[in-house]
Parts: C-alpha cells; sequence; structure tokens
C-alpha cells in the first residue's frame, strides 16, 4: 500500500511540478509583452535597439513557454491528453473565428482594427484553455 | 464501451486512487472509464487486463449500436 501511495504521490508532484513550471513561463510570457511594449515606449533609448531587445527577450521565453507545456503534455495521461487536444482545437478554432470575424468588420469599417482589438485575442485564447482545462478538473 | 472496473476493483478493495496509481494514469481517468465517459486506449486496456489477471473481453464490452 505504501508503494501504491509513493507511485501515486510521484504522479502527482510531477504533474503538479510541470503545471507550475507552465504557469509561471506563462505570466513570464505576458509580462514580456506588457514590459517589452512599455519599454519601447517609455525607455529613453533608440526605439529599434529597444524594440529588438524586446523581441529577443520575449522570443526566449515565447519559447521557454511552448516547451514548459510540451513537457506539461507528456506528463498527462491519455484522457488528459485527449481533453488538451481538444482544448487546444477549441481555442484554436475560436481565434480563427474571432481573428476572421475582425477582419470582416475591419473591411467593412464597421470597427478599425488596433491594439486594443489585437489582445482581446490573446485574452480569448486564455480564456479557451481554462474553459477546456476544467472539463479536466470536472471528470 | 461497457465494463467491470469498478466491481473488480472493489472486490480487491482498491480505491480509485491505488488503481490509478497502479495503471500509473490520474484518479479522474479511472473515474472517467468506470463512468463509461472514457474509453482506454488498447494499451491502456491490455495494462488493465493484465493487473487483473483477465482477458480484455472479461472486462471490457463493446456496446453494438
Amino acid at each position: 500500500m505504501k508503494n501504491i501511495n509513493t507511485n501515486a504521490n510521484q504522479h502527482t508532484v510531477r504533474e503538479a511540478k510541470s503545471s507550475l513550471r507552465v504557469a509561471i513561463w506563462s505570466v513570464a510570457w505576458g509580462g514580456a509583452v506588457a514590459l517589452g511594449a512599455a519599454a519601447a515606449m517609455h525607455l529613453p533609448a533608440p526605439k529599434l535597439l529597444v524594440g529588438i531587445a524586446a523581441l529577443i527577450i520575449y522570443s526566449g521565453i515565447s519559447l521557454g513557454t511552448i516547451l514548459a507545456y510540451i513537457r506539461w503534455l507528456k506528463v498527462l495521461d491519455e484522457m488528459q491528453r485527449k481533453i488538451q487536444l481538444e482544448t487546444m482545437a477549441m481555442t484554436l478554432g475560436a481565434l480563427w473565428m474571432a481573428f476572421g470575424g475582425l477582419l470582416i468588420l475591419n473591411a467593412a469599417e464597421i470597427i478599425s482594427i488596433d491594439r486594443w482589438e489585437v489582445s482581446l485575442l490573446v485574452v480569448l485564447s486564455g480564456l479557451g484553455m481554462a474553459v477546456g482545462s476544467m472539463r479536466m478538473l470536472k471528470s | 464501451m461497457k465494463n467491470r472496473l469498478k466491481v473488480l476493483r472493489a472486490e480487491r478493495d482498491w480505491t480509485q486512487a491505488d488503481l490509478a496509481a497502479k495503471l500509473e494514469v490520474s484518479r479522474q481517468t479511472i473515474n472517467a472509464i468506470e463512468k463509461g465517459k472514457f474509453d482506454p486506449s488498447l494499451s491502456l486496456a491490455f495494462k488493465v487486463a493484465k493487473l487483473f489477471g483477465l482477458s480484455i473481453e472479461d472486462i471490457f464490452q463493446h456496446d453494438a449500436e
């Protein structure tokens, strides 16, 4: 029985650690966007230099987030992976729908796409992943 | 797909967490299989069968619709 509990704990601990890593990388990712944009606007340095430096840091953090997410997927079991696959499909579909909708509205001159609308797409993807992942907790 | 996982587990006095640890899956997955919400892969079905010392057909029955 002790061995069973140890195995269960190891699985849970591995999953929790991977989840925490994904959360930390995701926060860093969001922070890199905000700080990069703020630095380009407010730092008293050439915008091109700051912009390129921010882009390099952002790209590194993005890569780290993707790798952390892949590692997390590998820790999950087959049902959890299936739920995540459906979640990703749902999120990607919602993003395409929203992006296409924005393009149509922009072409019809009903709205004018700016940073605000584009940032909503990021929020939408976060919501999609959150809603999808809740199914994993409910099962 | 129907299965006898809950009965077999109860016969051995195992909790869902015990079975999950033996099969190296999450407890949620065991719960979903028992409730018929999730059909396991062939690999996991073989693992379950081996654990209980039965054939796959003894544990899982396909629902012909």
